[in-house]
């Protein structure tokens, strides 16, 4: 069955000043002519570029009340996830553990993302003196029918082009959205 | 002879490999796909939330960001997410200076209009020369408005025809597919990995972004909000950069513009980079934009792969200072 899924490259360290068809040396004083692999791993280049997750931003910020956030995300992914961080006075003695809401989900259902630390008040570095970071990743479980507010990847559109999601949150002072999920087969696209 | 492009991505199945030999497919389909990533290789270049916690709204802001643009003098769309339905004037600049007091500063775009219903609009797009330094985005509107996330990324209109300084060479029909029997030649095997890769490592993807209004009015209590006193040191929140794929290690550039109104501070910023491993960079806050890198190789697997970022601002008893932007791009070691 024909089925073409995306690949993960390390494309950083290739170096694009090399051919895909390696110079002969000697004994080999000619080129071997084009094969089949020759022209898949040709067609391959292209698709890996198009299709290689971006980079997800460490984005600072005081978000104190509910904030969208825009994010570039290439074609072919799924679900993203979201790393944050959130400071705050420490609240242990109240036993008050804090978390984000997360919208944008295709299914309109939003992510909560409950902190392990005991942090009360959103609290700016350069406000206070001490501060606590409380820190969490959204949860890499793909739920096809969430419960309200249940920690999950977030589900997105998925297409061809690369494209601007925006997912709005409340109360952090780090976030990255990121690719945690790809379509498996790109023909499907 | 025309430098064809697909509407999207073609991605073809592995059966439309087996084929006669000398035909022009599958090779075109890969070549029209080297320009189509050209087109739609569209990453972040910078990407980011103002620090500022605007509850009351503002009339007005203003971000100076260090930026690291296209070699090849590319169009960018600038997208802005805001409140809804607001009337805004959005003016974007250009500067090859690095020196912020008395850079110049060339208009490259500006519009007036609404928000809109969703508060996110695109500008542009504007060309970005390959010279330029740094950026200067001013926003004004007669009501308020709460600047909520900026986000930069390349948007070219047409493949050119020359080679680029990038290392991009376009296929045009005229080499291969409208000359009967033409042979299969190497080099468009290897301009589809060539001329895509070089397309990847000019277009520089934002890792991590912290900036704030450079011009607070006071108004609703506004001041900087990365303001640093001269005996003061700060940590501020750990961030997370996560690098798909990115096994290998790599290397950080990171640009900082940090305005003191004493001495340089040196050293006032201490970039502390975690993954498999740890490197650390240390820029001054002088006025100008400051650059600095080090390499480290991202921690975990696949998809997941990060670097923590931690960020040190001190005045060092030197002098106080406001940070207006730092950001950071993975490159090749």
């Amino acid at each position: 069955m024909d089925k073409r899924p995306p690949t993960l490259p390390d494309l950083l360290p290739q170096d694009a000043s090399l051919p895909l068809v390696q110079i002969p040396t000697f004994p080999q004083p000619w080129t071997q002519p084009a094969t089949i692999d020759l022209l898949r791993s040709a067609d391959d280049w292209p698709l890996k570029v198009a299709f290689a997750p971006y980079v997800g931003t460490a984005m600072v910020a005081d978000t104190v009340g509910d904030r969208k956030v825009l994010a570039r995300v290439s074609g072919s992914v799924t679900y993203l996830r979201a790393d944050l961080t959130k400071c705050g006075n420490n609240s242990a003695s109240q036993n008050w553990r804090n978390f984000v809401n997360l919208t944008g989900d295709a299914d309109g259902i939003a992510v909560k993302l409950w902190f392990n630390d005991y942090i009360f008040k959103t609290a700016w570095p350069t406000s206070y003196s001490t501060v606590l970071a409380g820190r969490g990743t959204t949860n890499g479980a793909i739920i096809a029918s969430p419960a309200a507010n249940q920690d999950r990847q977030i589900e997105i559109t998925a297409g061809k082009a690369a494209q601007t999601e925006a997912i709005t949150v409340n109360h952090n002072h780090a976030i990255t959205i990121w690719a945690g999920n790809r379509v498996g087969d790109l023909l499907t696209l | 002879m025309s430098r064809p492009a697909p509407a999207s991505i073609t991605v073809a199945k592995p059966s439309d490999f087996i084929l006669p030999e000398f035909a022009v497919e599958p090779l075109v389909v890969a070549l029209e796909n080297v320009n189509a990533v050209y087109l739609y290789h569209q990453p972040a270049m910078i990407q980011g939330l103002p620090a500022d916690e605007y509850s009351g709204g503002t009339e007005g802001a203003t971000y100076l960001l260090p930026v690291i643009p296209s070699v090849d003098g590319l169009p960018y769309t600038f997208e802005l997410a805001t409140t809804a339905a607001t009337t805004i004037t959005r003016t974007y600049y250009e500067s090859s200076d690095a020196t912020i007091s008395g850079a110049t500063y060339s208009s490259i775009g500006t519009v007036t209009g609404s928000s809109g219903a969703s508060g996110i609009v695109s500008d542009g797009p504007y060309t970005i020369a390959a010279a330029t330094r740094h950026i200067k985005i001013v926003f004004s509107t007669a009501a308020t408005m709460y600047p909520e996330a900026i986000c930069i990324y390349p948007t070219p209109a047409a493949s050119v025809p020359a080679p680029t300084d990038a290392g991009f060479i376009a296929y045009d029909d005229g080499l291969y597919d409208t000359a009967t029997g033409a042979p299969i030649h190497k080099e468009l095997l290897d301009r589809c990995r060539k001329s895509t890769l070089a397309v990847w490592h000019d277009r520089k993807q934002c890792g991590y972004s912290l900036f704030c209004n450079t011009d607070p009015d006071g108004d609703e209590g506004e001041t900087h909000k990365i303001s640093i006193g001269s005996g003061d040191s700060i940590t501020m929140p750990i961030a997370r950069m996560r690098l798909p794929g990115y096994a290998a290690s790599a290397r950080m550039t990171a640009k900082a513009i940090g305005i003191t109104a004493g001495a340089t501070v040196t050293d006032g910023i201490t970039i502390t980079l975690k993954g498999k491993d740890s490197a650390v960079i240390q820029l001054d806050a002088s006025g100008a934009v400051e650059s600095g890198s080090a390499s480290v190789t991202p921690d975990s697997d696949d998809l997941a792969r990060f670097v923590d970022v931690s960020l040190v601002l001190s005045g060092e008893s030197i002098a106080a200072f406001e940070l207006h932007s730092l950001i950071i791009w993975p490159e090749a070691a």
